[in-house]
């Protein structure tokens, strides 16, 4: 009884939350360490500071066969040498799964052919953050910029209750509702040139000066590089059911309608937490 | 070409079963070769709703596992030639139903008939996929209720993305609203959603708005689809909805409320 008491009456120490972040996945196609090495080195000899501890999945999917030794103590000192940090596995298999444990790794689901290259690139890393720090110092490999080209989703039916868009990379343009219980996720911008009824999370990964845009603003939950709002309310007159833009300024949510003419015209309702 | 026409709506009870027996009655009735097909496997109730229960020896899943043809399974209707009915199973469940036997027995009948409709169970599993798989043009039956409308929009995306014809990428099926259990009176004064509340949300045509009627239950209980009793408002209904379904343009009826005079309010129309 007293122990229920305390715990009561003192804060809690921690919580365990849900939470999606954006991984490097490091894609190994040979289990030959050495070489790896080699080739590492040669790689990050003109940017030492490429990787700054960052987390990486270590996906197996190439070297999953059955006959294939990994020496998951080595690996995991190589990869931090190089300023990586590993924190998990995927697509390895049941002696790879067993062996990562062993060495404090997680396991990640098996995606399939998420990083099956097609060219002959070493890695396959797919991160906004990584794309700036590429733009100005040197391409890191010849063709790489050509994953990265912007590019722009549309999509131009009706998005109903219980799908999912998203748009990578890429901003999200729709021109039919998007209707209750509907999801359209994108890593840039999100347009909706029709009814916003679902939920709509714009700059996913992180980028903050992302927007929404709708006609009718009817939205159930909306999203901006995970500062959310879930909608029960009504809101105010010129939102609801409007022309709408949202756009985060700091940890706060601005809905602004759309045509407001003059800036006296720009009421805005405040994200609280 | 023969039309796959799938009754759906995801959620139960809303009138898909109803909907089916009439508008292939009403197809039959305007002189085309009908036939419908149950797909709700061990809760079959079209047959009653047909009339047909009595005559019913061999089933689907029958045909679908050889133990029995085609042509020993479809029961001839009693008061339309041109109409069949082929009931679903009540002793086995929805596993029994499978693509290859479905694609089998739905492309032997389009062989011999211009359309068939397909009666969808509940739900989205898999009688309710089977069902509209094949489906060429599909009834989306919804009540003027937010659940109904969610359920249906549901229904319309799976339609988008797991019909055969989404997965063979060619033109997607074809949609049509099909408002059940209106009741124009209570639409007004907000209890139900209105017919354009309806159409806002899933944002596909209508093909007609069938009334909350009393006739459906006698019907349904007589085993003689209410589209045979002309007089009654919702047998008017599903003829203005299967002849707008074979082209011709009907004025939409029953959307407003009768505002009659008092002889009429007295004597009633129907």
């Amino acid at each position: 009884m007293s122990i229920t008491k305390t715990t009561a009456a003192s804060p809690a120490a921690f919580e365990i939350k849900g939470s999606s972040f954006t991984l490097l996945v490091l894609c190994l196609k040979s289990s030959q360490l050495p070489e790896l090495e080699k080739q590492l080195q040669a790689h990050l000899a003109k940017t030492p500071d490429y990787f700054n501890f960052d987390p990486i999945v270590i996906d197996l999917c190439n070297i999953n066969q059955n006959d294939v030794k990994l020496d998951f103590k080595l690996l995991i000192n190589l990869l931090k040498q190089h300023k990586l940090a590993p924190i998990g596995i995927c697509n390895g298999n049941q002696n790879q799964v067993l062996a990562a444990q062993q060495h404090g790794l997680g396991i990640f689901a098996d995606i399939a052919g998420l990083t099956k290259p097609k060219e002959q690139n070493k890695r396959s890393i797919h991160s906004p953050s990584k794309k700036e720090s590429q733009d100005t110092s040197e391409p890191a490999t010849p063709g790489s910029k050509e994953n990265f080209r912007p590019q722009t989703k549309v999509i131009t039916q009706p998005i109903r209750t219980g799908q999912q868009i998203y748009a990578q990379d890429c901003d999200l343009i729709v021109l039919a509702p998007v209707n209750a219980g509907a999801e359209i996720i994108s890593d840039g911008n999100i347009h909706v040139y029709a009814p916003l009824r679902g939920r709509a999370l714009a700059g996913v990964k992180g980028n903050t000066s992302a927007r929404i845009f709708c006609l009718k603003m009817e939205a159930e939950l909306v999203s901006i590089a995970g500062c959310y709002r879930v909608i029960e309310e009504k809101l105010p007159e010129n939102i609801q059911g409007e022309g709408v833009q949202i756009s985060l300024d700091g940890e706060r949510l601005v809905f602004e309608p759309l045509l407001s003419n003059s800036t006296d015209n720009k009421r805005t309702v405040n994200w609280q937490k | 070409m023969a039309k796959v026409i799938v009754v759906t709506s995801g959620k139960g009870g809303v009138g898909k079963t109803t909907t089916s027996a009439n508008f292939a009655t009403g197809l039959a009735l305007n002189g085309h070769r009908t036939a419908v097909l149950d797909f709700d496997v061990g809760l079959r109730n079209l047959d009653l709703i047909m009339g047909c229960e009595r005559r019913v020896v061999y089933d689907f899943v029958n045909v679908i596992n050889h133990e029995a043809t085609l042509k020993q399974a479809l029961i001839k209707d009693k008061q339309c030639p041109n109409l069949f009915v082929l009931p679903a199973s009540q002793t086995r469940d929805k596993d029994a139903l499978h693509v290859e036997g479905v694609e089998r027995v739905i492309e032997e009948l389009k062989k011999d008939f211009d359309y068939i409709v397909c009666d969808s169970p509940a739900g989205i599993e898999k009688g309710a996929m089977m069902a509209m798989y094949f489906a060429d043009e599909a009834l989306i039956v919804t009540n003027p209720e937010i659940s109904s409308v969610r359920d249906s929009d549901r229904i319309l995306g799976i339609l988008a993305a797991k019909s055969k014809r989404a997965e063979m990428g060619i033109e997607p099926v074809k949609e049509h609203l099909l408002i059940t259990r209106y009741s124009p009176k209570r639409a007004e004064t907000g209890e139900m959603l209105s017919v354009s509340d309806i159409r806002e949300i899933l944002n596909i045509p209508l093909i007609g708005v069938v009334p909350e009627s009393e006739a459906i239950l006698q019907a349904s209980n007589s085993g003689i689809p209410a589209i045979h009793h002309q007089d009654s408002d919702v047998a008017q209904a599903y003829s203005d909805i299967v002849k707008r379904f074979l082209g011709e343009e009907v004025p939409l009826r029953f959307v407003n409320r009768q505002k009659g005079g008092f002889l009429k309010r007295l004597f009633g129309g129907a």
